[in-house]
């Protein structure tokens, strides 16, 4: 070999015009003088080193050839040629070695009229292939393994086989992964695979929480990137329950979310209440709320495992109708998931949640409170009785109150409520009064009479 | 016929006077941060989350006076909510007691032990056992581990199995818990089962209570057909 190495580098020394060094690392260079070792290489790994070629003249030089020639190596990034150089300016490019066969290898660089020899070698080691589109693929070491996207709390598995393309038996004695991959479940190490023989093994990804995970897999001294991105996997589709269908005004109904099948995710969001009256002229109405926000919001929380949302924290939450018609609707926004529900709360007549009546010298006092979820009220019926139940009068007393009511309404903000005195001036002895029957009339038709003692 | 001897006549203007169509007003609650709210509305329809005063110890309200202690002071409201008067009173919780017609009538503090009469602030003679609840006529008091109904004409009745928190209602009926319900006891005693034990039980209103638990405000209706539970407007607070 020294003899027509001698023969090769010979033109060199005419030539000084153009320099080539290997750079170790930035700002670290070194002169190529006749040969470089670029080092040793496990069979089918990859070694690249950076080379730079310098005009250390004092004029101008056109870089004018520059190739590489021996099995296994490979130019990269070199320039586009003719390539011209002011003094002093540099031109890096790579040269990458690799090759399935155990030997020492070699290669010529040439660099105008200048060459230089590289060399490597290859030592006999195990081939890792790792499936991809369903094709087993060679990987080199430091070549990443990317899993993608992974939900947390699956396992993603890649296949892989380890195969002995060298002609001799060789012996495996590690192969581990970092956390959370998994690499070699069940295979005995050390293994030693004859030549030609391979082993299936599966290298796996378990995320436990949701981002990026990386980490190394290790053949014996060979290192390989694992990659994997974990995503939160989707709530399963969440139903709005309610305790009852068929609501109506001045109720307090539970709510409660349930899913179809176990969470695997975990997350929060918000059920939200709005309310759309029955008419616009009719407003909203304050009492429509979730009783333990006081709000329109709750949270909405689900962790892993649960059949339910939480809801403020509690298995179900309480919410109000109201006592305006209309329709609540309720919108739960969890995860990629947004579900609505509505109950509609439709026109009745007015309501009595309490009456009282009570007897003066000279006068008697009715005193009402229940609510009217049209605000339409426009009549009121008194029909009083005397102790033995025998009605007083020729008919009921009749109140015309569309107007007092509509200015009653207009000028508060609770919903439909209201409370109402209505004083009776008495001739005679108001003591024979026994009872009052009360009737209310709104645009939903006239109201069941209620009968309150005095 | 006696009944012609009676005459009705119905005021054809109700809005003549402003008090006659109103917004339905129970009274005050306490919330567990010691904020007195206005407590409106019907049974399924509470609106209560007006704030009024804050830092109150304890409360109760006939709907037509509402009394409070804070560190120092018992303060009365009006129905209206506005302060009447105050009196100073020594520190920590009271029980209040009112007249059938909703106005103060005495006050216990329970860390000193002192009964006094209201408005006047008049000590009166304390009982030898610590009182749990008292109205105008009756208090309870606790002797070792049982409750016991002692009325001002000197009769004495045990509770059988009640726990604190008691509750006297104006005509001394108790309310209590026996440790699965809230007992209203009458003539005919009614139950109702509450989520969890309660902590405290004040009166908000003419047949209102607040029952307190470790979690959430409920209010109870005293109703003929018996106590009815409702959850109150941002209860958990």
């Amino acid at each position: 070999m020294r003899p027509l190495l001698t023969f090769l580098l010979s033109p060199v020394a005419a030539l000084a015009q153009l320099q080539l060094f290997v750079v170790d690392s930035p700002g670290s260079e070194r002169a190529v003088a006749a040969s470089y070792d670029l080092g040793d290489a496990p069979a089918g790994d990859a070694l690249e080193t950076r080379l730079r070629i310098r005009n250390s003249a004092g004029a101008n030089a056109s870089l004018q050839r520059l190739s590489i020639a021996g099995q296994g190596f490979s130019m990269l990034g070199d320039p586009s040629l003719p390539f011209l150089m002011t003094p002093g300016v540099n031109v890096d490019f790579r040269v990458r070695f690799r090759a399935g066969n155990a030997g020492s290898y070699s290669a010529v660089v040439q660099y105008n009229e200048r060459l230089a020899v590289l060399r490597a070698t290859v030592s006999p080691a195990v081939t890792l292939l790792v499936e991809r589109d369903g094709l087993l693929a060679a990987l080199s070491a430091g070549a990443i393994i990317d899993f993608g996207r992974v939900e947390r709390g699956s396992r993603a598995v890649r296949h892989a086989e380890l195969r002995n393309t060298n002609g001799a038996a060789l012996t495996v004695s590690s192969l581990t992964a970092g956390e959370p991959f998994q690499v070699a479940a069940g295979l005995d190490l050390p293994l030693t695979l004859a030549a030609g023989q391979a082993v299936s093994l599966e290298i796996s990804y378990s995320p436990r929480r949701a981002g990026i995970d990386r980490a190394a897999m290790r053949l014996d001294g060979r290192s390989f990137a694992l990659e994997g991105f974990a995503v939160e996997p989707p709530f399963p589709e969440p139903r709005i329950v309610f305790s009852s269908e068929a609501v109506s005004s001045a109720q307090q109904v539970r709510v409660s979310v349930r899913f179809d099948e176990i969470s695997r995710a975990s997350g929060s969001g918000t059920l939200a209440l709005d309310f759309l009256p029955l008419a616009d002229s009719l407003g909203d109405d304050p009492a429509i709320q979730f009783l333990a926000s006081g709000g329109r919001q709750v949270r909405a929380v689900a962790s892993e495992g649960d059949d339910s949302v939480r809801l403020d924290g509690q298995p179900e939450t309480v919410f109000q109708t109201g006592t305006t018609a209309g329709t609540l609707v309720f919108t739960l926004r969890l995860g990629d998931h947004t579900q609505r529900a509505m109950l509609r709360v439709g026109a009745a007549t007015a309501a009595i949640d309490a009456g009282r009546a009570a007897r003066h010298p000279s006068s008697l006092e009715v005193r009402l409170t229940g609510f009217d979820n049209t605000r339409s009220l426009s009549r009121l019926s008194f029909t009083f009785y005397d102790r033995s139940g025998r009605p007083i009068g020729a008919g009921p007393t009749l109140a015309e109150v569309a107007e007092d009511f509509r200015r009653y309404y207009q000028a508060t903000r609770s919903g439909g409520l209201f409370s109402l005195l209505a004083t009776f001036p008495v001739a005679g002895s108001a003591g024979e009064v026994g009872a009052v029957e009360v009737e209310m009339v709104n645009s939903a038709g006239a109201s069941p009479t209620r009968r309150i003692l005095f | 016929m006696r009944n012609t001897c009676v005459l009705i006549a119905l005021l054809t203007s109700m809005t003549a006077e402003p008090d006659r169509l109103d917004v339905p007003r129970i009274g005050f609650w306490r919330s567990a941060d010691g904020t007195i709210r206005q407590l409106d509305g019907i049974r399924g329809n509470l609106i209560g989350s007006r704030v009024w005063l804050k830092g109150a110890v304890s409360a109760a309200s006939s709907g037509r006076r509402t009394l409070v202690k804070t560190g120092d002071s018992i303060l009365a409201l009006d129905a209206g909510g506005e302060v009447v008067w105050r009196l100073e009173a020594p520190p920590g919780r009271a029980s209040f007691a009112f007249t059938s017609a909703g106005e103060p009538a005495r006050a216990y503090f329970h860390e000193t032990s002192e009964l006094i009469q209201l408005p006047d602030g008049l000590r009166a003679e304390t009982p030898p056992d610590p009182v749990v609840a008292l109205s105008e006529s009756a208090m309870v008091v606790r002797r070792g581990e049982s409750m016991w109904l002692i009325r001002d004409d000197g009769s004495e009745s045990p509770l059988t199995g009640a726990r604190d928190p008691v509750a006297l209602l104006p005509d001394a009926s108790p309310i209590y818990f026996d440790g699965v319900e809230l007992i209203a006891s009458g003539r005919l005693p009614r139950r109702i089962r509450l989520p969890q034990p309660p902590e405290w039980i004040e009166p908000v209103g003419p047949g209102w209570l607040h029952v307190r638990t470790s979690t959430e405000s409920f209010a109870v209706f005293l109703g003929e057909e018996g106590p009815e539970l409702f959850g109150l407007p941002a209860g958990r607070r």
